[in-house]
């Protein structure tokens, strides 16, 4: 039963670019980023910072910065349907109530000048096809605070009067209010210490199988991911570069050499090295890419090819991985010079 | 918060001593006598000097302004050296010449301004932003007095429709209240605009989109109220500025408000009713700051937590 369910694709995202263009220049964020998410599955969208995963979440809601984000190429399919393509109304009811995101700096994301319990309420009102009440959805925003574990009484204060742990909270109570099918969460932690980490990460786990939603986690904790995540892809500076099951990404042989680096970067208990192993070098400038495959420039193992063409897409089962080297006879999705 | 506001009206006390002693103290540096202006030049110096004597010119500084400020507070301000009328009554005639010709031309700059200001930030780089930042550049670089002369040559001179000079019907305030109101006008349109702007790049606006909200919605509830706290303080310090009387469009206009009269009372050393007129204006400005103040805490929520733990 549990297979059938996964089985129905809820969300995919097809050959995405999107520029911040400027007078001055232009940055290609997200160069050609396909993904499927299905219903009920996590994926984690792990990378550094800059590599684009913030992006990608954005292109999905069209909250890109209005005058510089651009999407430039591919289609976005909810259930079928091209995000792209939509008008305002549309958007407006997909927003908050088919998808919801939860933001990165829980700080800053809640409006300091309105009471916690409007900023929830306001979802259900905006979305309120059950034509519900004013007194019921008064009673789902207790609801709400309860479930994320914040005392009803509080929803009359506002965001200052709340810890930051207690903040993300209640983003993620505004984020599920509407009980969405696809949830996005741009680095829901980062911003958390540890133990609050556990604990937001935690309700999450349990929230989004109470719901059935499907998620997509943007992380850079390789830990979060292991722990929550069904399907994993990796960017860099703007591609998805492997892609597979957690299984695939955590225990296969193979992989990306910028994966091994993520991997590396992690202090290891068991192990008895004295110093981390960062992958050297910078980030790529996104406003102006290396030819061919873009983290050439950082790879220990760059051959000559590495810098001519951009790698081809090499599958074993579910696991995906654009690099040159793994072997030229499988099946080829790369392009040349885009 | 009450605790916050009787603080800060005896607060004013200080301030207000303070303002008193150092306006004594330049009109005393400045030459002549009490009796040199009030008896002219035709009088001989006997008689001056008995005058002078019997003002108690002749006393010590400290002495003159403490027994001034003792007056003050026992309600007597004292009798204008100019005409001999007392400066209350002169003071109060003219007050609501200058508070109608600033209620007008803040309200006027207000209704034009920040709806202003508003749609360039909304629409930025759009044809309603270049029209009014231009519009903003010309109303801040015209010189006051030249807009009023110009609208006098053209509404009252060549059309007639409006009276050129006087403060007896509201028409008349028509003319001064758009002088008045432009500079204070072209600041609100910039600074709603790059206000706004600030605001609706924050995350919360990001947040409330994806609820789902209407653009329309979005900067009504959750940025409006965020970008309120600096378009209230320019209206707030202009208004007070303009409490203290508007020198210049009294002037073009023929309008006896406070500006016109503190600015004659300076020349012809008239201290008692220059005294009380600056101290008419300190605590006009006083109280509009106070205000300004409150109406913060009913503003941000935040501010209003500060004021209750008693902070300043």
């Amino acid at each position: 039963m549990e297979e059938t369910r996964k089985s129905k694709t809820i969300l995919e995202v097809r050959n995405l670019n999107v520029v911040y263009e400027t007078d001055l220049e232009t940055v290609y964020a997200v160069n050609g980023v396909s993904f499927t998410v299905k219903e009920g599955e996590t994926l984690g969208l792990v990378g550094e910072t800059g590599a684009g995963k913030s992006t990608t979440a954005l292109s999905i809601l069209r909250l890109l910065a209005e005058n510089t984000g651009k999407i430039r190429e591919g289609s976005i399919l909810f259930d079928g349907e091209d995000i792209l393509e939509m008008d305002n109304l549309a958007l407006q009811k997909l927003r908050g109530e088919d998808i919801s995101m939860i933001f990165q700096d829980p700080m800053t994301s809640l409006n300091p000048v309105l009471t916690v319990g409007y900023q929830i309420a306001e979802v259900l009102e905006l979305h309120n096809h059950d034509h519900r009440s004013a007194k019921e959805i008064d009673q789902k925003v207790e609801e709400m605070l309860r479930l994320v574990g914040i005392p009803p009484e509080r929803k009359h204060e506002y965001p200052h009067q709340f810890s930051g742990g207690m903040k993300q909270r209640v983003v993620i109570a505004i984020a599920l209010a509407c009980e969405p099918r696809l949830l996005i969460a741009d680095e829901p932690t980062t911003a958390l210490d540890v133990t609050i980490q556990a604990q937001v990460i935690d309700m999450m786990e349990k929230l989004k199988d109470r719901l059935n939603t499907s998620m997509i986690l943007i992380t850079h904790d390789l830990g979060i991911v292991a722990e929550i995540c069904d399907q994993v892809a990796i960017m860099y500076a703007g591609e998805i570069i492997e892609r597979g099951t957690v299984y695939d990404i955590f225990e296969s042989q193979r992989h990306h050499p910028y994966t091994e680096g993520l991997f590396g970067s992690i202090p290891r208990l068991d192990d008895e090295t004295e110093r981390l192993k960062p992958i050297k070098g910078l980030m790529p400038d996104p406003t102006d890419l290396p030819k061919g495959c873009k983290f050439s420039p950082r790879c220990p193992q760059c051959m000559d090819i590495c810098r001519e063409k951009r790698p081809p897409v090499c599958r074993y089962g579910s696991h995906e991985i654009s690099c040159h080297l793994f072997g030229q006879s499988q099946e080829h999705e790369g392009r040349d010079e885009a | 918060m009450y605790k916050y506001v009787i603080k800060r009206v005896l607060l004013m006390i200080p301030v207000l001593l303070g303002i008193s002693f150092v306006v004594f103290f330049l009109m005393d540096l400045t030459p002549g006598t009490p009796a040199d202006i009030i008896m002219g030049d035709l009088a001989t110096s006997e008689a001056k000097a008995a005058l002078n004597e019997s003002l108690g010119w002749n006393r010590p500084f400290i002495q003159r302004f403490l027994d001034y400020i003792m007056g003050v507070f026992r309600g007597d301000f004292g009798s204008s050296y100019v005409s001999g009328l007392p400066v209350f009554e002169e003071l109060f005639s003219r007050f609501p010449t200058t508070f109608q010709l600033a209620l007008y031309s803040m309200i006027l700059a207000s209704l034009i301004g920040i709806p202003l200001g508003i749609a360039c930030a909304v629409k930025q780089y759009s044809l309603i932003d270049s029209c009014s930042t231009i519009f903003a550049l010309i109303f801040i670089s015209i010189p006051t007095f030249w807009l009023g002369l110009m609208m006098i040559i053209l509404f009252s001179v060549q059309l007639h429709w409006l009276p050129p000079n006087g403060s007896e019907t509201l028409a008349h305030f028509i003319m001064p209240a758009i002088t008045c109101a432009g500079t204070t006008l072209a600041t609100l349109i910039r600074m709603t605009r790059s206000t706004m702007l600030e605001v609706i790049r924050q995350d919360y606006i990001r947040t409330a989109y994806a609820k789902g909200a209407t653009k329309g919605r979005v900067i009504v509830n959750h940025a409006l109220q965020n970008a309120f706290i600096p378009i209230i303080t320019i209206v707030g310090v202009n208004f007070g500025y303009m409490l203290g009387g508007a020198v210049i469009t009294e002037n073009v206009f023929g309008m006896s408000g406070i500006g016109n009269l503190l600015l004659s009372s300076i020349r012809s050393k008239d201290i008692p009713m220059v005294m009380g007129g600056v101290l008419i204006v300190a605590v006009m400005f006083s109280i509009v700051n106070l205000l300004l103040d409150i109406c913060y805490a009913y503003v941000d929520p935040r501010v209003k937590a500060q004021y209750k733990k008693g902070g300043a």
